[in-house]
């Protein structure tokens, strides 16, 4: 089993083929035409996006609100960081968001994609389904699941109550559960966009693996993680990705459903940094603030990226 | 390397047989029809809470304007609407807004799948100098939000004098890292030998993008095209800070002409909102039909 | 390789300092150049205006016909922008140095940050000065150091709105101009009881509505009641200590929520209560809300989106400690002013500076009142106009509650305004939703607020 297991896609004999000489003349050939695949994109991508995200790296040494030229101001920005209580608190709020959504949704997603990659009849009209919601305005799925979750009257609680004597969750009237609330619903909302980029992924298994598999005799589960999960490995590693920063700069779904409440308990990262920007005019700070959740996202994305690595080889 | 590791390169056009996931087993037990029907009525339980926002926006549509945020929450009008419908094309200029939007979701789609296939050839298949480097510097500006660098990006814009024109929307959106990214990783599941082998018969770099490695990402155009497709649909901020003539305007901007400083007529914000899902349902249908189990190598010339 | 990397690094630094430099503002007019501003009957001129929600906000178009009536060769085109994300937009637009030659200050939240910071606002002072014993315009809250940027064409105030058909039926006596606090509170407990017996179903109607959705609804009668003069408020909310706000969260707006008076918080919030709903379909019988309301009320009325019934305008109720200076009730607006860009000149401007000094007198102030909205210039025959609008309020006491205020700002201009805000948005959330006691709530945003500095 652990040879289907090995990427197909590695052919270390070829790599190491030819002279010096040769080495260099293909290495600048793959330059070449590496530069050449690559620059409709990188020009566009150089002009307007990566110029104004390096401003950023400037900005977020200065002190500017938006008009004019930014004035460096050296590390002010990051010693007040420090002294930042709701900075603190809407980062551990980003932190916690962060650690249950992403693995929650994965798994969802993954199972999804799954289900509704086998021959299941009416595929066509689940996968749908399940991409409903993120088509849905957002405003409406507020009003929706705000409903649901109301802690008398909602449908959620009156379920739960019949398992717990008549306890349940106050959701996002109380601080401990309008996190939960809102992972839920945010969940809700993406796992049919994630099954979409995974189904994609599975439809690059040849299905001989399959086949080979269950004449070594492999059951579903071990053909799982033995032939689905080694093969989706760059899928897995693109989705993990844009999972990671995509919680780590969440910023609609709170805005709608709680606006960041009740008191502070919502409140995530990426509507500080719009509040400082557009609300209090400091561009600089928030553009400090920005550039914390950048390297958070980035020591998350290069630890996968590592991980990734290490496992392909 | 073993024989099930280079099949997919050897086989050709193999029936693809009975790949069974879950869901799949071929004698059929009493116990697995109960377990299949089981399986049924949860997912069709799941898809009740998938379309409940949907529907309660659908019926919120054609809702006096007062019913849609009662309460208690009223789930059916007291008097159905339905003019809404007319009215939206009639009073509002909808049609106008609907024309830009597709245009622009066209362009944008049309650009992104492109280059991004593109580039993520390049960086995929070609070994070259520095390109984990420039492909992490591609993933990196990811992580940044766009909120804090929308302004020095709308100020270079506007000296260039493309701020408020169908310019800005299409280079802004076109050009991001998700396409390539997500077309590079799909790129990664397509075996090196593939592109090896041509190269040593000869085959141009672009003979080898066109011929073997086009053929095989239609599920990842399709993926890649739904989303964003679906993103410069949905696509709020970049069209509100951008156009500010009214003739350029989105649906998702349009829509917000009915919110005004105190009031807002939601009605009529359900009512577009329902019509915009239209086009996305359509180019969803559409690209799912790309996602067939199991067809990726088997089907292609080894 | 050095050379590849030196031309890189060339490249990237060139498009950063491109991104960063891309011109902003760049040369202003001055005072001067407003005050000399004149225009010539006899050019033809065209300025751009922004404005909100065209359909739903006909102020912009009421304006500008207006004018055009006095100033034939002068073209005010309208652009239309999201009422919701205005700041954004005009920050965006002052930012890249295309703002429009006319553009409306929502509120005062930000003028200070344009007023001070962008250097995208033109000087005023000189139009200011026209109206220096002007009785009928209060200017006041554009004062920065002496200097105006902006002139006020709106002036809403918060007031009482109330259901005379539901007091009625349900045999309570209706406002009469002198309620402090606790009578609204007996009147809405009143009216709790009665209600039913009136015929209103006791689980969707209510007293009254407070719209927590907006943080002023609950702390700006505070702290606009709790000094005599206005300055004096200001002192009060840049202070750094809240507890005054305790007795009014305690003895009015919890209390209200707690004996189920208003919709709660959570419900607000959660399921975007709509006021006019409440109001307009009946379900509350009393409304604290600005005074623009009432141009939605009278259009609702007429539409048949809100129920028909006898309505009437009242003083908002009073602080029984405090009382104004002036001897009016005090409550409170932020003025929505309008703001001339620094980048016009010449023609432009002359034109730009005529429109806003025409926009906050009388003259725009009467093409305001006969549209039903709330100019900022309150002459006699200005409020004549307004209240012969077909469907007002028309009673002696609608019309003084309407006429007679001492205003004070929702957002007092000063730099840690917004700071302070957003705690105070906090605090009441965490008052409102029992997350935190009054106490507790205070003594957070006391905290906060002395750790910004």
């Amino acid at each position: 089993m652990s040879d289907v297991a090995s990427k197909p896609a590695s052919a270390p004999a070829r790599k190491s083929k030819g002279g010096e000489l040769t080495t260099n003349a293909i290495g600048r050939r793959n330059l070449r035409n590496g530069l050449l695949f690559i620059a409709p994109n990188f020009i566009g991508f150089l002009f307007l996006v990566l110029g104004p995200v390096l401003s950023l790296f400037y900005i977020a040494f200065s002190k500017w609100s938006a008009f004019g030229m930014p004035k460096f101001n050296g590390l002010e920005n990051w010693a007040r960081l420090f002294r930042d209580d709701q900075f603190k608190h809407s980062f551990w709020q980003t932190i916690y968001y962060a650690v249950v959504h992403i693995p929650l949704t994965l798994v969802i997603a993954f199972g999804l994609a799954v289900i509704l990659n086998s021959k299941l009849k009416g595929k066509a009209f689940f996968r749908t389904i399940a991409f409903f919601p993120y088509i849905t305005s957002i405003v409406a799925a507020a009003q929706v699941w705000s409903m649901l979750f109301d802690p008398n009257a909602g449908v959620v609680n009156q379920f739960i109550r019949i398992f717990t004597r008549g306890w349940a969750p106050g959701w996002f009237s109380t601080t401990e559960w309008a996190m939960p609330g809102v992972i839920i619903v945010a969940t809700w909302r993406e796992v049919g966009y994630f099954m979409i980029l995974l189904l994609a992924g599975l439809q690059t298994i040849p299905s001989e693996l399959y086949e080979a598999a269950q004449v070594d005799g492999a059951n579903g589960w071990q053909r799982f993680w033995k032939i689905t999960v080694p093969c989706m490995r760059p899928t897995l590693f693109f989705v993990m990705v844009t999972l990671t920063i995509g919680s780590f700069k969440i910023l609609d779904l709170t805005l709608v459903m709680t606006n960041g409440g009740p008191g502070d308990a919502t409140y995530v990262l990426a509507q500080y940094v719009y509040l400082q920007a557009f609300t209090n005019g400091n561009f600089g700070y928030s553009g400090t603030v920005s550039l914390v959740l950048f390297i958070l996202c980035m020591i998350v994305t290069i630890i996968q990226f590592m991980y990734n690595n290490h496992k392909e080889k | 390397m073993t024989s099930v590791t280079s099949s997919p390169v050897a086989v050709k056009g193999a029936p693809s047989g009975s790949a069974d996931i879950p869901f799949n087993k071929q004698p059929v037990s009493p116990a697995k029809i109960v377990g299949t029907i089981i399986g049924y009525a949860c997912m069709l339980f799941l898809a009740v809470f998938m379309v409940l926002p949907f529907v309660w926006m659908f019926l919120s549509a054609v809702k006096p304007n007062n019913e849609v945020y009662m309460v208690p929450i009223q789930w059916f009008p007291s008097v159905w609407h339905w003019e809404n419908y007319i009215e939206i094309w009639t009073k509002a200029e909808m049609g106008l807004w609907t024309g830009n939007t597709i245009f622009f979701a066209i362009c944008v789609t049309f650009l992104q799948v492109f280059t991004g296939s593109f580039a993520a050839y390049g960086f995929s298949k070609i070994q070259f100098r520095g390109r984990a480097t420039l492909f992490l510097i591609y993933i990196a500006t990811m992580a940044v939000p766009w909120q804090s660098y929308m302004v020095p990006q709308y100020k270079m814009l506007a000296a260039m004098g493309i701020a408020n024109t169908r310019w800005s929307i299409i280079l802004l959106q076109a050009f991001g890292a998700f396409g390539v990214f997500m077309m590079k990783q799909f790129y990664d599941t397509i075996p090196d030998e593939l592109s090896e082998a041509a190269r040593l018969d000869g085959l141009s770099e672009w003979g080898i993008y066109r011929r073997i490695i086009l053929p095989l990402s239609g599920p990842s155009i399709a993926a890649l095209a739904i989303i964003t497709f679906t993103n410069t649909w949905n696509d709020y901020m970049g069209p509100l800070i951008y156009l500010r003539n009214n003739k350029l305007w989105t649906i998702q901007l349009g829509l917000k002409t009915f919110i005004g400083q105190y009031s807002a007529d939601y009605a009529m914000i359900m009512t577009g909102s329902v019509i915009s899902v239209i086009p996305i349902l359509i180019v969803f249908l559409i690209g799912q039909k790309q996602f067939v189990e199991g067809i990726a190598t088997s089907g292609m010339k080894g | 390789m050095k050379y590849t990397r030196t031309v890189k690094a060339a490249a990237l630094a060139s498009v950063v300092a491109m991104a960063l430099a891309a011109c902003g503002g760049g040369s202003g007019n001055t005072a001067d150049d407003v005050k000399n501003a004149t225009l010539d009957d006899s050019k033809q001129v065209e300025i751009s205006f922004a404005g909100w929600s065209l359909k739903s906000t006909p102020e912009f178009q009421t304006l500008v016909d207006a004018f055009n009536k006095e100033h034939p060769n002068v073209k005010v085109t309208i652009h239309e922008y999201s009422a919701d994300d205005y700041d954004t937009q005009l920050t965006t637009d002052l930012s890249g140095g295309n703002a429009p030659e006319v553009f409306p200050i929502k509120n005062l939240q930000k003028y200070y940050t344009y007023a001070v910071d962008s250097q995208g606002l033109a000087d005023l002072t000189s139009i200011a000065e026209g109206y220096k014993n002007d009785k009928n315009i209060d200017i006041s809250q554009y004062n920065l150091d002496g200097k105006y940027y902006a002139m006020p064409y709106r002036q809403d105030s918060w007031i009482l709105f109330y259901n005379k058909t539901m007091f009625e039926k349900a045999g309570v006596a209706v406002p009469d101009g002198t309620w402090t606090w606790d009578d609204y509170m007996k009147a809405a407990e009143e009216l709790k009881t009665k209600l039913p017996a009136a015929g209103y179903d006791a689980n969707s109607v209510y007293p009254t509505y407070h719209h927590t959705s907006w943080q002023s609804v609950t702390q700006s009668f505070t702290t606009a009641q709790s000094a005599a003069t206005s300055d004096g408020a200001k002192k009060n909310f840049l202070s750094g200590d809240y507890s005054y706000m305790k007795d009014m969260y305690n003895n009015v707006f919890l209390k209200a929520q707690d004996e189920k008076l208003t919709v709660d918080y959570n419900t607000v919030t959660s399921s975007k209560v709509q006021y006019q709903a409440q109001f307009g379909t009946e379900k509350a019988a009393m409304l604290p809300m600005g005074s623009w309301y009432a141009a939605t009320l009278v259009s609702q009325q007429k539409s048949g989106d809100a129920n028909k019934f006898e309505w009437g305008m009242a003083p908002i109720p009073q602080n029984p400690n405090v009382k104004s200076e002036s001897g009016k009730p005090i409550t409170f607006a932020d003025p929505t002013g309008l703001a001339v860009s620094a980048g016009a000149t010449g023609d432009k401007l002359a034109a730009a500076v005529e429109f806003v000094k025409w926009a906050s007198g009388e003259g725009g102030a009467k093409a305001l009142a006969a549209i039903a909205t709330t100019p900022a210039y309150f002459s006699d025959s200005v409020t004549d106009t307004y209240f012969g609008v077909d469907g007002m309020a028309n009673d002696e006491l609608s019309k003084k509650a309407w006429q007679e205020h001492d205003t004070r700002p929702e957002n007092f201009v000063d730099k840690k305004t917004n700071d302070i805000q957003e705690k105070l948005k906090i605090m009441m959330s965490s008052i409102l939703t029992k997350t935190a006691s009054v106490d507790d709530a205070v003594a957070t945003a006391n905290k906060d607020i002395a750790a910004l500095g």
